[in-house]
């Protein structure tokens, strides 16, 4: 059983994604579907991410935050002589944003250390690397660069800062094209998150194909992407003219479009569907986390609950009228004599 | 002698809880049943407390029943309850939507490190609520089931619930590692609301909720019995000083509300930091006042639903307009100061009818605390001391030989970090940190936390307390430390079995404690004893 658990998950996330590759080798490659794949689902795709994820992030925006709870993590201002921490404890709007920048963007919750080893369970580990930070930071900051990086198609010319930063991701000079670091980081941070996740057990007692299925996804998209601009080429004049023209009603689909760059395409549709009705939605929802964006001024400023419960105490007089006997025994006063 | 039962901590033997296995067990977690040990499972709420409370389906059952008795409409009931709390809370549509399960909690859970159970981590407790809530709420719950982690509501989940939402003190603790800031503490305060629908909650927090709905506070003193508390404590104060104290209680036009959790008025160590109050207040001529009708500064309203945290919380404010008063101030106290850090105002605000607090001593006016006009003790003694209105004679202190714990809630939830800390250095003359990942933000737990301080779960609390008592047991042995210093009452009581488990003889005390056997009384005699009339002598046979 214990084995079922995580070849159903992960194995079973890794066909689904096979499954969903072979869709477009059939329908456009076999069946000669070409413009359905170039055009129509990555459209269908991109409406759907659009809209789905906008409704999301108008369902939390609408919810009211019942209370102002933020996760202190340093010093509150008090007393003014007390240093005060303003990222662990912010107390301005730039404060707040400052903390939802460092510990979401840059992820800084997980370069807190805490050893278990004092506590007698070192075979959790010591904390010595911080290892989960440094494939988070190498897996969203290539998916960031990268995506940056197809900016390139979209405009003409290239601006400058962009020509700068794909050169700067090829300092290594390697093969032609010049290989992208990013490109080779994300499929090594990838294998690190999977790895991460079969090979520790309790992380694999945890995952599900809701896990692993993104990660497979992003792999199939970049390896896809890698042999696109090392081994099987891509007709980069074709691709812009497709992309130029698909806004309007005189689309054109290139002929020289090839098969894996239809895959690659049909893979991102497959992301952009997914992304609003999963997990993937961290991405807006982290940066509007209450506990980390509200600034800590619950005693300085009253924050509003809409939907704060009607209840009422106990009333004094009840009290009193209770205990009052005792309560005039006792020497303590009491509102009726 | 008798066998030791599981509710003492007798019964277990240290060695044996240190064996912790992390590896998760044979089987896929949705399917493995929630077992109910002996020292594991806290006692059902009776259903005197709630009906007491007004709260629906009192029924008598054990967690060890094969049927707990639901109403025929158990499910919905709460899907209903899941579905309008989580419409009405971003921060649960969050919660409930965006954790990746990256596991970068897993480890910082004490209750995971102290018992090896993978559903103490909290992204797996977390999970046993999600589940359902994917299943039911969102669309790929109901088309992929298990691939995305969806689950039916079945009696057995809601054993699951009521055994794992047990077993978290909300600490907080997982969110401060929490990439997303994720707060477990928000779902499990979630999960008990949904259980509570059911008439499914715990003695230790009802019983104690109901008493402070009727008398005023947890413990269920009267108005009379509350009086007699405080004039023991003044005369324990007379014999030891030499001074007589006042003990204002329901007094009107007072300048300011002083309240406190109630166990520090009946239970040692706490009625030692209650003696400190005492000595400071008389000391600086504060005009101030208990109350009775408002005698309880915690609320195990918080630990059971929103609701009633409130109808609990609400005699503050009712009891400062009463008595006219311009201010609160609030004594040591973990989950007291969630709530009126966090909570009150919102709950039961606007105060408009009272003052921005300000210091009648030093004039500092406390703009911070400018909405809810509630002030901190310790935020108010280190103010005296910044000022030089106190005198403390460090040496008397001289056998103390302190660490100083910080409570999971002025941690954080406040950022009450500094305070505590300059009132501690100024008041004993050896003080040692533990380490820098179990203090501070990284606070450890004491494991007995938001109802989980009764003696029948002795072994959960054993567990969740390991962590902490493991790394007071270090300073122990690295610097002789003797007294674990906290501003909790809930510490005082449960951190005084943890080190009596597992760092003997190290022992438990309050920072006004500390602040009582320092502070120089005008007119005191010679003092040859501390507030716990123990010689002053420094060190045993110095």
């Amino acid at each position: 059983m214990r084995r079922g658990w995580w070849i159903r998950h992960a194995g079973g996330s890794l066909a689904a994604v096979l499954l969903l590759a072979a869709i477009p080798l059939v329908g456009a490659g076999l069946l000669g579907l070409r413009a359905p794949f170039a055009l129509g689902v990555p459209a269908l795709a991109l409406a759907f991410f659009v809209v789905g994820a906008s409704l999301r992030v108008a369902r939390w925006m609408r919810a009211p935050v019942p209370f102002r709870i933020p996760v202190t993590t340093g010093q509150q201002a008090f007393l003014p002589w007390i240093r005060r921490s303003r990222l662990g404890s912010p107390r301005s709007a730039l404060d707040a944003v400052a903390r939802v920048g460092v510990d979401v963007l840059l992820f800084r919750p997980l370069l807190r250390r805490a050893p278990t080893v004092p506590a007698g369970h070192g075979e959790l580990g010591a904390d010595r690397v911080p290892w989960l930070w440094l494939l988070a930071a190498l897996f969203h900051g290539s998916l960031a660069v990268i995506a940056l990086h197809h900016l390139c198609l979209f405009v003409t010319p290239v601006p400058t800062w962009l020509a700068t930063l794909a050169a700067a991701d090829a300092w290594l000079e390697l093969g032609t094209p010049r290989l992208h670091l990013t490109g080779a980081a994300l499929l090594v941070a990838i294998a690190g998150l999977l790895a991460r996740r079969l090979l520790l057990p309790r992380l694999r007692y945890v995952s599900l194909a809701a896990d692993y299925f993104p990660l497979w996804l992003l792999a199939a998209i970049g390896v896809t992407g890698l042999m696109m601009r090392h081994f099987t080429g891509v007709d980069l004049a074709a691709v812009r003219t497709l992309l130029r023209t698909s806004a309007s009603l005189a689309a054109v689909v290139p002929p020289e479009l090839d098969p894996v760059f239809l895959l690659h395409l049909f893979l991102v549709g497959v992301l952009l569907v997914y992304f609003p009705l999963s997990k993937l939605m961290h991405m807006p929802g982290a940066l509007m986390s209450p506990t980390l964006g509200l600034g800590n001024t619950s005693r300085e400023v009253r924050h509003v609950n809409p939907y704060n419960p009607r209840v009422e105490p106990r009333s004094y007089a009840e009290y009193e009228a209770e205990f009052r006997e005792r309560m005039v025994e006792a020497g303590l006063p009491v509102t009726e004599e | 002698m008798a066998a030791p039962k599981p509710d003492q901590t007798a019964y277990y033997d240290p060695a044996r809880l240190l064996r912790v296995d992390h590896r998760p067990p044979a089987g896929v977690w949705p399917g493995t049943p929630a077992r109910f040990e002996p020292g594991g499972y806290l006692h059902p709420a009776k259903p005197k407390n709630l009906e007491a409370l007004g709260l629906p389906h009192a029924h008598a059952w054990s967690p060890t029943d094969e049927d707990w008795q639901l109403p025929p409409d158990w499910q919905r009931i709460v899907l209903e309850g899941m579905r309008a709390r989580i419409a009405r809370s971003r921060t649960l549509q969050l919660f409930m939507d965006n954790c990746v399960r990256c596991g970068a909690c897993a480890k910082r859970c004490p209750f995971f490190l102290g018992s090896g159970d993978p559903k103490n981590m909290p992204v797996l407790r977390a999970e046993l609520l999600r589940s359902v809530y994917r299943r039911h709420f969102t669309l790929a719950g109901r088309l992929m089931g298990e691939m995305v982690g969806a689950r039916e509501l079945t009696p057995a989940v809601l054993k699951e619930w009521f055994k794992y939402f047990f077993q978290c003190t909300e600490c907080r603790r997982c969110a401060v590692f929490c990439p997303q800031g994720i707060d477990t503490a928000e779902i499990t305060m979630l999960a008990r609301e949904l259980l509570l629908l059911l008439g499914l909650s715990v003695n230790w927090v009802l019983e104690p909720a109901a008493n402070c709905h009727r008398t005023g506070n947890h413990l269920g003193i009267q108005p009379h019995a509350f009086k007699d508390s405080l004039e023991f404590l003044a005369d324990e104060l007379a014999e030891i000083t030499g001074v007589r104290v006042q003990v204002p209680i329901n007094r009107k036009g007072a300048e300011i509300l002083f309240v406190t959790p109630s166990g520090d008025l009946l239970a040692d160590p706490g009625t030692y930091t209650a003696m400190g109050y005492l000595a400071l207040f008389h000391e600086i001529g504060l005009d101030y006042t208990f109350s009775t009708y408002a005698s309880e500064g915690g609320n195990f309203g918080l630990f059971a639903s929103v609701e009633l945290m409130k109808k609990l919380n609400a005699k503050i404010y009712a009891e400062a307009r009463r008595l006219g008063v311009k201010w609160i101030l609030g004594g040591e106290c973990g989950h007291m100061w969630r709530v009126m850090h966090q909570y009150m105002d919102t709950l039961n605000g606007p105060a408009d009818f009272l003052e921005v607090p300000s210091s009648p001593v030093t004039g500092t006016r406390f703009e911070r605390a400018r909405s809810t006009k509630m002030v901190h003790i310790a935020e108010f003694s280190a103010d005296l001391l910044a000022h030089g209105k106190l005198r403390l004679d460090p040496a008397r202190n001289a056998a103390v030989c302190a660490t100083f714990h910080d409570s999971c809630n002025p941690a954080r939830a406040m950022g009450l970090l500094d305070e505590p800390r300059a009132v501690l250095r100024a008041a004993c003359p050896r003080f040692f940190e533990m380490a820098a990942d179990t203090i501070r933000e990284r606070t450890l737990c004491c494991g007995g936390g938001a109802g989980l301080g009764a003696d029948e779960n002795m072994e959960v609390r054993l567990r969740g307390g390991m962590p902490r008592g493991r790394e007071v047991a270090r300073v122990r042995d690295a610097h002789g430390v003797n007294t674990l210093v906290t501003i909790c009452a809930i510490d005082r009581a449960t951190l005084t079995t943890v080190c009596d488990f597992w760092a003997p003889p190290v022992r438990v005390a309050g920072l006004h404690e500390l602040v009582g056997n320092a502070l120089v009384m005008k007119g005191e005699k010679e003092r040859t004893e501390n507030l716990r009339h123990e010689p002053l002598e420094p060190e045993a046979g110095g």
